[in-house]
């Protein structure tokens, strides 16, 4: 395994006790962790900090819903490479509250790690940055083989809202931490290690182009169509592969189907029409 | 020395692309194989691993291993059945799939490692578009040799039917790019998507014709 | 959703019981790259320059004073509280505002000037990377908020790398409350003065 897989491995089989160190840490130096199931949880907490400080959101709760879905989009979608913007900092109504997404969470230093391109540009009264539960790191030097893979040109390590004495900066600031379906993947042994992506980006469509993609964090990507296939309700499917499976273990059983399937081809499938005769057939023909 | 080569034609090509497996056969005797076809071949049994039906992948796998177990060198035209069968089968049936399923060649990459050969001495007069493997094919090498054929380019279509979410989808504006290129023939490296295309050019009503990289190769 | 809730599904997940200890973290590898000053300087000019930032060398308060002045062109600076600005003169020179303690004073000083002249935590030579610490002393608004940002630093704060700054003390960075890694900038211009 790579350095960045071993390191992402350990967090992960261990994640509780990291959870916990960076939220002691954090607060310590005057943040607010919070800890919430779904994007709508988050967006109601934020609709409601919202009108606690007296700022006014226009989309309303589902705009802060729509931007948190594309700030930290669910680890399956981001695989399947369904399109999110890429906004790393967005304000709700004036710089009043801030919203980001995380790109990486140190324990040790209690620090929220953001990597964009204008991450800093807003300067809000208040900051909430939302995380996945996954995306915490043990500690800073970690930062050495993790800031490479994800880049961008402003980089912020926020260690708290503004300390005694400072003139700006965030007079709060909120980590929401996000389970959104991750202590699922967390148990279940063969999802887990998708956990370890850092979302460097380099396997999604588009980027990948053809070349021969290999993930710093070894998640085994020729295995990720199979890994993120919504679980077929297990009835149907099945019974469905049971008889596929008789069938195809019997070549007898498997030419009749083909016939079968010839008989009863129908256009509306969308499929071209099977041809006329099975390769077998032809082959047969031809050897005679 | 002659090889001596099973086909493993897939149960698309069996059913729905035959003449991709004539033609896989009639190129692979033209480079001096010894060319057979065991009628016992079904499926590789990747329907039923990609939706997660492991049982059922492992016992059609095993049929597979069965039906091939003294083949030389096994050669399929689908790029996805035969990473199926390298790497997952070993996975799901052991040690014991793992020497029979080093002996799965994709068709492209057999006629290059394998056979040594680039240039098959095709000749195919024809503006096509040529649709990109993902994984290890060497469909652009063979192609890159066959005379009269003039490649379109078709921006960043990339992608086989194998990996769902990663590769561009057959959709309706894929097909509008395949018909304002101009190219007469689509030639495909896999067979399912090729299959796919060929239903949407159809639907469309478009006279644009699919033909699998073996067709190219075979054609004088 | 509760937080212990959270961690209760968590530890049952895992097979870990509370309060229980990890393992020792694997370590990452720290690239020591052990570069002369002249190599870093070297590095750093170009990889600083390839992200558009405009790098000027001197060697004394009076060329940076005079550089500083040029830069001005007349017109208004905030300057920050950093002790090395005081000692090169800088605060001194006519249209530079600076001292400021009161938030609302310093808000409204930076709506009306152009330069922001602030010094630096220290330069990463192999990226050519800014690094900045905001404190009482720096603040965002000065160093990063207006349309020219004149960082002015010690050659002596010329690092090779990430690396190296992880390695000195990788703990610093609790000691403020924000740090930033500035590579280029989108939306402003930036000038570097290495003393
Ligand atoms: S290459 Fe690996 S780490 Fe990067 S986005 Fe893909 S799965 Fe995640």
């Amino acid at each position: 395994m790579t350095k960045p897989a071993e390191i992402r491995a350990h967090v992960l089989a261990n994640l509780d006790h990291y959870l916990a160190e960076l939220e002691k840490q954090l607060t310590g130096q005057g943040g607010t962790v919070v800890y919430l199931r779904s994007a709508d949880e988050a967006a109601d907490y934020i609709e409601l900090l919202a009108r606690e400080r007296e700022v006014r959101v226009t989309g309303g709760a589902e705009g802060i819903r729509r931007q948190i879905e594309q700030l930290e989009p669910r680890l399956e979608d981001y695989l399947k490479g369904e399109p999110c913007v890429a906004v790393e900092s967005v304000a709700i109504e004036g710089s009043g509250i801030g919203l980001a997404g995380a790109a990486f969470l140190i324990a040790d230093a209690g620090a929220i790690c953001l990597a964009g391109e204008r991450t800093g540009a807003a300067r809000p009264r208040v900051q909430v940055v939302l995380a996945g539960i996954e995306k915490v790191l043990p500690r800073m030097r970690d930062m050495a083989v993790f800031l490479p893979l994800v880049g961008g040109s402003d980089v912020r390590f926020l260690t708290g809202p503004r300390r005694a004495g400072e003139l700006d900066g965030p007079e709060e600031l909120y980590l929401i931490l996000l389970d959104g379906g991750r202590s699922e993947l967390l148990a279940n042994q063969e999802k887990r290690d998708l956990l370890r992506c850092v979302r460097c980006g380099d396997c999604l469509p588009g980027q990948a182009g053809g070349r021969a993609v290999t993930c710093p964090v070894a998640i085994d990507i020729e295995s990720l169509p199979l890994l993120l296939r919504e679980e077929a309700p297990a009835e149907v499917s099945g019974w469905k592969f049971r008889l596929w499976g008789f069938v195809m273990g019997r070549p007898r059983l498997y030419e009749f189907a083909g016939q079968m399937l010839r008989a009863f081809w129908r256009e509306q499938w969308g499929l071209p029409a099977p041809a006329a005769k099975t390769f077998r057939q032809l082959w047969r023909e031809g050897k005679k | 020395m002659t090889k001596r080569v099973s086909l493993f034609v897939t149960c698309v090509v069996d059913q729905l692309l035959p003449r991709a497996g004539l033609a896989m056969a009639e190129v692979l005797t033209q480079v001096g194989c010894e060319v057979e076809f065991r009628p016992a071949q079904t499926c590789c049994g990747r329907p039923a691993y990609e939706a997660g039906c492991r049982e059922q992948a492992k016992l059609v796998g095993e049929h597979f291993l069965a039906s091939f177990a003294d083949a030389e060198f096994i050669v399929t035209p689908s790029t996805s059945c035969a990473s199926m069968l390298r790497k997952r089968l070993p996975e799901l049936s052991g040690a014991a799939a793992r020497e029979t399923a080093a002996r799965v060649w994709e068709f492209s990459r057999f006629l290059v490692e394998i056979a040594k050969v680039d240039d098959v001495g095709a000749r195919f007069e024809h503006s096509v578009v040529v649709q990109d493997a993902e994984g290890l094919n060497c469909g652009h090498r063979l192609l890159s040799h066959v005379k009269g054929l003039e490649q379109l380019p078709l921006n960043d279509w990339t992608g086989s039917g194998n990996l769902w979410g990663r590769s561009e989808p057959v959709t309706p504006a894929l097909v509008n790019r395949i018909v304002a290129s101009g190219a007469s023939h689509v030639i495909g490296m896999e067979t399912e998507r090729l299959l796919l295309l060929r239903g949407a050019l159809q639907r469309g009503g478009h006279a644009i014709e699919t033909v699998h990289l073996a067709e190219v190769l075979a054609s004088r | 959703m509760s937080r212990d809730a959270l961690f209760e599904s968590l530890r049952l997940a895992l097979g870990r019981k509370k309060f229980q200890k990890p393992s020792t973290p694997p370590e990452p590898l720290l690239l020591n790259r052990n570069w002369t000053l002249e190599q870093r300087l070297e590095r750093f000019r170009e990889a600083f320059a390839a992200q558009g930032g405009m790098l000027h060398e001197v060697s004394s308060a009076e060329q940076a004073q005079a550089l500083v002045a040029e830069l001005l062109a007349g017109g208004e600076a905030v300057a920050s509280g950093a002790p090395l600005l005081a000692e090169l003169g800088i605060l001194a020179l006519a249209g530079v505002q600076s001292g400021f303690t009161d938030a609302e004073l310093l808000r409204n000083a930076c709506r009306t000037a152009r330069i922001g002249i602030s010094s630096c935590h220290c330069l990463l030579a192999e990226s050519g990377t800014v690094v900045l610490r905001f404190t009482p002393e720096e603040p965002r608004s000065i160093a990063l908020g207006l349309p020219l940002s004149l960082i002015i630093v010690s050659r002596r704060k010329l690092l090779t790398n990430l690396d190296e700054l992880l390695g000195l003390n990788p703990r610093s960075f609790e000691s403020a409350s924000e740090t930033a890694m500035v590579n280029g900038s989108e939306s402003s211009e930036i000038h570097l003065i290495l003393v």
